[in-house]
């Protein structure tokens, strides 16, 4: 539950949006900028890294959502926190990052290389990160909006309204996204399962 | 199979919880990135800048600049000197490089002394618009014949000069060299007085009637003193008045152009028919 500690997602309700900073931001202010990066980062950061599944193209992904920022923000209307303006912005912005990100893993994965665990505890971070290797593998053959549904829904544990606002659908829509993402990844595992018998 | 399915759900749960977990957001470049955002951001806006203050502020003043000109009926008379101009340099012979053109030589002292035929320049060329007429370009010349000391005065000469009564006039300058063209105002702006300058220019280039040319030069100054071929009409009919024999009209009408009232415009030409005016002693 690290990243509930890290960002809440109550915390994002709490986000002040004062009118001044929007200004600022349009003006593409550095220090209106450099403070919005200080607050909201590891949030979008984690929300690009696990739509992505990909350390560097997150990386990507988080530089274009700020310069994106002076221009999107005058579709900012205050109604959602600004931390959920941000990450709805890496949805926009996500397409071209997770299609790169997917050639990259495929083609790790047909070499069979494995990133280096750097941990206190390789043989647990090892797992760790197979399995999340796995889902990243499974999740690479879902359509990019189930992809963003179950990654804000089942991973960053986001509410369905908030998943709405995010990527601009009805709730209910929001729902069935996820309902079947979560049946062909399990499906997906299943048969890399019955592959490794 | 219930409890297949109970155990993929916690397989997928489990595997949610380590993407999760392998990816907290946390990145050791974070800094970088910020760094990167903010020059792209500032290059973005710099560029958006130049072009709200630079870019965009030029192109409005010059499709105001066209609208104005347009309006004003000075867009087509400029296009069309861009175009001849163009055109010219195009297609330009190269100079001869042996025997200097007649055409360019400037006027000797023996030339002018002798006076075998004066000879009043027979055309000029309409400027295309009320702008300094040194800034207006012209087609090149055509080459003339070289007057000779010899040459007989022809028929088609107005009697005035024919009688050689006239005072000497020089004939070599290039622009008198041209042959006579009627100006075509369609080629250019609309000018609705164009019939009566052409009307007046047939009489004295085409009729070589000194007498109803500058009637009818006098009638296109008369309804359009300022317009676009005024000072074309004005110099025209101050050749006119020239063979006419009406010397001290004319030279009131060329002292204008050779005090440089139309700017370079006919300057020099108007210089050489006053000198040769003066040098008639006889002249009314």
């Amino acid at each position: 539950m690290a990243h509930l500690v890290a960002h809440p997602p109550d915390a994002d309700r709490g986000d002040d949006t004062p009118h001044a900073l929007v200004v600022r931001l349009q003006r593409a202010d550095v220090s209106a900028m450099t403070l919005v990066y200080r607050q909201h980062h590891v949030a979008v950061r984690a929300f690009a890294q696990r739509l992505v599944g990909d350390i560097e193209a997150a990386e990507d992904l988080v530089q274009d959502v700020f310069i994106a920022l002076p221009t999107a923000i005058a579709r900012f209307r205050g109604d959602c926190a600004l931390r959920t303006f941000l990450v709805s912005i890496a949805v926009n912005q996500a397409k071209n990052h997770v299609r790169a990100a997917a050639r990259r893993r495929a083609a790790l994965a047909r070499l069979g290389r494995e990133p280096e665990p750097a941990s206190p505890d390789p043989q647990r971070d090892l797992e760790r990160r197979q399995l999340a290797d796995r889902l990243m593998l499974a999740l690479d053959e879902l359509p990019l909006e189930q992809r963003v549904a179950v990654v804000l829904g089942e991973i960053e544990e986001r509410t369905s309204a908030e998943i709405a606002t995010i990527v601009g659908a009805p709730e209910g829509t929001v729902r069935t996204r996820i309902f079947h993402a979560k049946r062909k990844l399990r499906d997906i595992m299943q048969a890399e399962k019955g592959g490794e018998r | 199979m219930n409890d297949d399915h109970l155990h993929d759900d916690l397989d997928l749960a489990d595997a949610f919880r380590s993407v999760r977990e392998t990816y907290d957001g946390t990145n050791a470049e974070s800094n970088l990135t910020l760094q990167r955002a903010l020059f792209r951001t500032r290059t973005r806006e710099r560029k958006r800048r130049v072009a709200r203050w630079v870019v965009l502020p030029a192109a409005a003043v010059l499709m105001a600049s066209t609208a104005w000109a347009g309006v004003t009926g000075r867009l087509a008379p400029a296009v069309q000197s861009v175009l001849e101009t163009f055109h010219s340099e195009r297609t330009a012979p190269p100079p001869p490089v042996s025997a200097p053109s007649v055409a360019t030589r400037p006027p000797s002292a023996a030339e002018t002394a002798t006076s075998v035929t004066p000879e009043v320049p027979e055309s000029v060329e309409p400027i295309v618009a009320e702008a300094p007429p040194a800034e207006a370009p012209s087609p090149p010349p055509a080459p003339a014949p070289e007057p000779t000391p010899s040459q007989p005065v022809t028929a088609a000469r107005p009697p005035a000069i024919a009688h050689g009564s006239s005072p000497v006039v020089p004939s070599h300058t290039s622009e008198s060299a041209r042959e006579p063209t009627v100006p075509s105002p369609s080629a250019s702006a609309p000018d609705p007085h164009a019939a009566l300058f052409a009307e007046a220019h047939r009489l004295h280039f085409a009729e070589r009637d000194p007498a109803r040319a500058l009637a009818a030069w006098d009638r296109y100054l008369a309804v359009d003193p300022n317009g676009r071929f005024a000072p074309e009409a004005r110099y025209n009919r101050a050749l006119a008045l020239v063979r006419l024999g009406r010397h001290a009209e004319a030279r009131s009408e060329l002292a204008a152009f050779a005090a440089g009232t139309y700017g370079s415009y006919r300057r020099d030409d108007a210089k050489a028919l006053l000198a040769a005016l003066g040098s008639d002693a006889s002249a009314p």
